[in-house]
């Protein structure tokens, strides 16, 4: 099949997913239902049903959200897959969601209002990242992928460590439920307002991968044969480190720690439309936005209780990966 | 018409001299092959070349420029580089391998169009391997991924080509075929140099030798450089050149 086709098809998919995702709840509304109102809006129409109430000011907003913490996150990983040459690599590798959870963590620990916690877990993030190339520049002068993978890991795990020291000083009965709910990962608080101000900054950080998609494809050959063939590697490295950094530390920032997606999703893409960078960066980001709101649907509807977003990734994703791996060892492993 | 000159040229990494003093000059038509011992720094030389990394001293000029001051892009036009065919992390189709070579023509923020899919199309019929195109380029023979790679730096179209040890680890009908498409190549006015271990290749393909080894930097036409006497220096055994009776020449321990 072609790829315009496949990506006809997962667009096709995502729509299908949004809508039937917007009727799924408490108050349950057919798809045709919802079609019927969406199509409405969008077209200028205003009637303020229970109907339309439901859809546009609870459920849209939470769909919305997952769609685009999905595709963020997608995104972020199909790019540092490319980046490091190495398809076991998620978004996180260089730290920013740890760094996005101590910044959170310690907003919550300050008792500070939801956006604050939201800002402090975006710098959080970006400061990680930060502290990581700077570290990598120091040791080797230029950014080799190697010492920024380790780097990576040594200040993830101090994150880590500042964590649970935050958990240890927090109030067990107020704040530590609210911390560990927030690592686990979940979209149950989500405002309007919280879509609308990280869409321009996942854009933002969208925008450099999707037009820089030929040559992050070349990247992937390692950083000599890239340069070889006219890639300036090192400033390429840099934009999509920042730009992979700046989305996820956007939606980490709203939606907390999850995981998975980002590993996970754009294997699934490569299965589709094969590994070129070009072709799997739109794959990555229609399938991750579906993904995620067909699990956050799951993680609100399923039982009693909401579940963590965080532990339904892994639940779903940790078999389907070792599902995948099991049938397609060629495609996806050296 | 010389492409490509290494003037006066210092290699190595920070601090450490791998070599020094290196002339060679990089002729349109012409096959030089660099001869060393493992470890002697052929790769780093190679890398210099491309400018990959930077001279300790000296220059290195594409058509009189400093290759230093020229962008990356610019110098990929000029010279292509064939490394090792080792298999890639990604499994891309030897179609899509070969088109990235379009890379250094390409703007920016483009990807490869009609046109750059017909270059590298031709290109691989030049090679003979145009029904690989579809093929999984992480599994295919090692004979056949050279050939892809060597398509691709013919797709960059670049007038100098740097191939490391392209017949490294190929069996005996795979190392022919790369040394007669390396002929062909010259035969086209491209430059191509290429390091190798076995020095029987360079009497084959080459009109230029150069040589580094532990005590220095050596350069010359074939007939000149290739004695039993250098040989025997380079490889620190008692090595002898013979003419076989069809007038081959061969290297064996003395």
């Amino acid at each position: 099949m072609r790829t315009a086709t496949i990506l006809f098809l997962l667009l096709a998919l995502l729509i299908a997913v949004t809508v039937i995702a917007s009727g799924i709840g408490p108050y349950a509304i057919s798809p045709p239902e919802v079609a019927r109102a969406l199509v409405q809006r969008l077209f200028g129409g205003t009637n303020n049903g229970t109907v339309e109430t439901v859809i546009f000011n609870i459920r849209l907003p939470r769909v919305a959200a997952a769609g685009i913490v999905g595709a963020a996150l997608a995104a972020a990983g199909a790019a540092y897959q490319s980046l490091f040459r190495n398809p076991l690599v998620s978004p996180d590798i260089l730290g920013v969601s740890t760094g996005a959870g101590l910044g959170a963590v310690t907003g919550i620990l300050l008792g500070l209002p939801v956006t604050a916690i939201q800002l402090m877990g975006f710098t959080g993030g970006l400061i990680t990242v930060l502290i990581v190339v700077v570290i990598a520049r120091a040791l080797r002068g230029g950014g080799d992928v190697l010492v920024l993978v380790l780097a990576g890991i040594v200040i993830g795990a101090l994150a880590g460590a500042a964590i649970s020291l935050v958990k240890v000083l927090a109030d067990p009965y107020d704040q530590l439920p609210a911390i560990t709910f927030w690592l686990l990962g979940s979209l149950a608080g989500i405002k309007v307002h919280d879509v609308a101000t990280t869409i321009p900054i996942v854009l933002l950080g969208l925008a450099p991968l999707i037009l820089l998609r030929w040559r992050i494809g070349v990247l992937s050959l390692g950083d000599d044969e890239a340069r070889a063939l006219g890639v300036n590697v090192s400033r390429l490295r840099a934009i999509v480190i920042v730009a992979a950094t700046l989305v996820t530390a956007s939606v980490v920032a709203i939606s907390g720690v999850i995981g998975w997606v980002g590993l996970m999703v754009p294997h699934m893409a490569r299965l589709l439309v094969g590994p070129r960078f070009d072709r799997l960066l739109p794959a990555s980001i229609l399938l991750g936005a579906a993904f995620l709101i067909a699990v956050d649907t799951l993680a609100r509807s399923a039982a009693r209780i909401e579940i963590p977003l965080g532990v339904l990734t892994a639940v779903i994703g940790g078999p389907l990966f070792v599902w995948l791996l099991a049938h397609n060892r060629r495609r996806m492993l050296p | 018409m010389t492409l490509l000159r290494a003037h006066d040229l210092s290699i190595g990494y920070g601090r450490t001299v791998i070599a020094r003093g290196i002339d060679l000059p990089i002729e349109a038509g012409g096959v030089t092959c660099l001869l060393g011992p493992n470890g002697i720094g052929k790769t780093t030389l190679f890398k210099t070349l491309l400018g990959l990394i930077p001279p300790l001293s000296g220059r290195v000029e594409i058509e009189s420029n400093d290759l230093t001051s020229l962008d990356q892009q610019t110098v990929a036009r000029h010279i292509a580089y064939v490394p090792q065919a080792q298999a890639t992390e990604f499994s891309y189709s030897v179609l899509d391998l070969v088109v990235m070579g379009r890379t250094a023509h390409l703007g920016a923020f483009a990807a490869p169009g009609a046109n750059d899919y017909a270059i590298a199309m031709t290109a691989l019929e030049r090679l003979g391997i145009a029904e690989l195109a579809d093929r999984d380029s992480t599994r295919i023979s090692g004979g056949q991924r050279q050939l892809a790679l060597i398509a691709r730096a013919l797709a960059q179209q670049a007038r100098v080509i740097v191939m490391d040890e392209p017949t490294a680890s190929l069996d005996l009908g795979n190392r022919i075929l790369v040394l007669e498409t390396i002929r062909s190549l010259s035969a086209d006015n491209l430059a191509v140099v290429l390091s190798t271990h076995e020095p029987e290749h360079a009497f084959v393909v080459a009109d230029r030798v150069a040589i580094l080894a532990a005590n220095g930097f050596l350069t010359g036409p074939v007939e000149n450089v290739m004695t039993s006497d250098e040989l025997s220096r380079l490889y620190r055994v008692g090595l002898v050149v013979e003419k076989t009776p069809s007038g081959r020449s061969v290297v064996g321990p003395a």
